[in-house]
């Protein structure tokens, strides 16, 4: 790349730069500083540059601040919806567990919850287990009602004009619209509100399978055929029909999730009836 | 309002400091007074482009006004013969040769600075203060071959860097 001459003229062009060269010398920055402030460049620049910043920041408050604003205004909704038939667990953010059925929705902003309440607005059925949290009540809200709890589990069953609730442990308040005064249900109670009667109800008797599609377990304890028929059509989703026999028969029976064919079988041996069922609606 | 703004003429001026520094070099001895010619003539032209007057070729008008500058400053001072010897040495070179030869001392400025330190120190002892390796080795107390390794490896890198100025230029 570099012949003799390039050499030479490098050892000369070194040697011109070496003796001259001090340390530290010749800073360009330095320079230009030195420059500005002599021609008073600086002043000008940096009046105008302060007021940019100013401007900046300014226009940076304005734009957080908006943007706060809306932030605050506009929920985060995060929902949950299971399709017919499906059952899924979810957990809240303060891993309180809710148990959905299937043709279910849950949704809560993401953004309020735990602040100061805990509010979940839901439709279906859904069982929940609510985390204990005394400073920060845990609220289901229907259409229709409004459930609130400390931590306690409880159902909460929303069928076309009825909202029922139950109750598995604690206490709980179940509030309806324009009803002043709220129910207080405890440990194995159940109410339920029915839209035309504008009424809470406050169940008398438990009903053992309100529960069954969580715990997949139907028990009748000297229930009534009527009652059977009616326990079965909604865990299994079908429609039964008794062809022949007694209807006034009692059924005392435990289901561990049995195939509705061995159910049916069981009952109709035990009870001599003919019971069938029709699937679909 | 100026023709060139602000940012501009800083542009211009962080490029062409240096360069016009070793280009003043070449007619003053002295460092202060060519970095005072540099920052003369580079008010100069920030106040013409105040007034609105426009300087069409800002490179070589800076180049032109150092030189007279330093001549101006050399011949009131009139006790330097090494300038004229300068002056003489460039009169072949053309104008153009001339800037671009004081941009490529720039960058072996430049390549100097980069040097690590105790090679720098030797290097200078050698190059600028003509110092033999023996009395920079004496001087700093370390073994000739040291001083001999130092310069070696001082010499390798600005014989590259000016490579890579050389290929900058021309390739």
């Amino acid at each position: 790349m570099m012949n003799n001459e390039q050499d030479d003229r490098f050892e000369k062009r070194l040697r011109f730069v070496a003796r001259r060269y001090k340390e530290g010398r010749l800073n360009t920055d330095k320079a230009w500083e030195d420059f500005v402030v002599r021609q008073g460049i600086s002043r000008k620049i940096s009046f105008r540059r302060y007021w940019m910043a100013v401007a900046s920041v300014v226009l940076l408050f304005i734009g957080l601040g908006t943007f706060y604003m809306m932030e605050r205004k506009e929920a985060e909704w995060v929902s949950v919806v299971t399709a017919p038939e499906q059952l899924k667990d979810v957990y809240l953010p303060d891993s309180t567990l809710v148990s959905m059925a299937g043709s279910s929705t849950l949704r809560y902003d993401a953004k309020k919850y735990g602040k100061e309440r805990r509010v979940v607005e839901m439709t279906g059925k859904a069982f929940f287990q609510v985390k204990r949290n005394e400073a920060r009540p845990f609220s289901v809200r229907t259409v229709r009602t409004e459930v609130t709890v400390l931590g306690t589990s409880f159902q909460v069953n929303e069928k076309p004009g009825v909202t029922q609730v139950n109750v598995v442990t604690g206490k709980v308040r179940f509030s309806a619209g324009e009803i002043s005064e709220p129910a207080i249900l405890t440990a194995g109670m159940s109410a339920s509100y029915s839209e035309e009667k504008k009424k809470i109800n406050i169940g008398t008797e438990e009903n053992l399978n309100d529960l069954s599609w969580k715990t997949k377990q139907l028990r009748f304890n000297d229930t009534s055929l009527e009652n059977v028929i009616k326990d079965l059509n909604e865990y299994y989703h079908v429609k039964i029909t008794n062809k022949e026999g007694s209807p006034d028969s009692r059924l005392t029976a435990t289901f561990n999730d049995l195939p509705l064919d061995e159910v049916l079988m069981v009952i109709n041996q035990t009870l001599d009836v003919r019971l069938v069922y029709q699937t679909g609606k | 309002m100026a023709a060139i703004s602000a940012g501009e003429f800083e542009c211009i001026f962080r490029d062409l400091y240096r360069p016009l520094c070793l280009f003043a070099l070449r007619f003053t001895e002295k460092i202060e007074d060519a970095e005072d010619v540099v920052q003369q003539a580079f008010a100069d032209v920030w106040d013409k482009n105040c007034r609105n007057v426009t300087i069409f070729n800002i490179r070589s008008y800076l180049y032109q006004a150092v030189k007279n500058r330093s001549i101006t400053l050399v011949a009131q001072s009139s006790d330097s013969g090494l300038a004229t010897e300068c002056i003489a040495d460039m009169e072949d070179t053309s104008e153009e040769e001339q800037m671009y030869q004081a941009e490529r001392d720039a960058r072996l400025w430049a390549a100097i600075d980069e040097l690590p330190t105790e090679r720098k120190k030797i290097f200078l002892l050698s190059k600028r203060d003509g110092l033999k390796y023996q009395e920079i080795a004496d001087e700093l107390n370390i073994s000739i071959k040291t001083v001999e390794n130092q310069i070696g490896k001082a010499m390798k890198f600005l014989r590259e860097a000016a490579v890579r100025i050389y290929c900058f230029f021309f390739c």
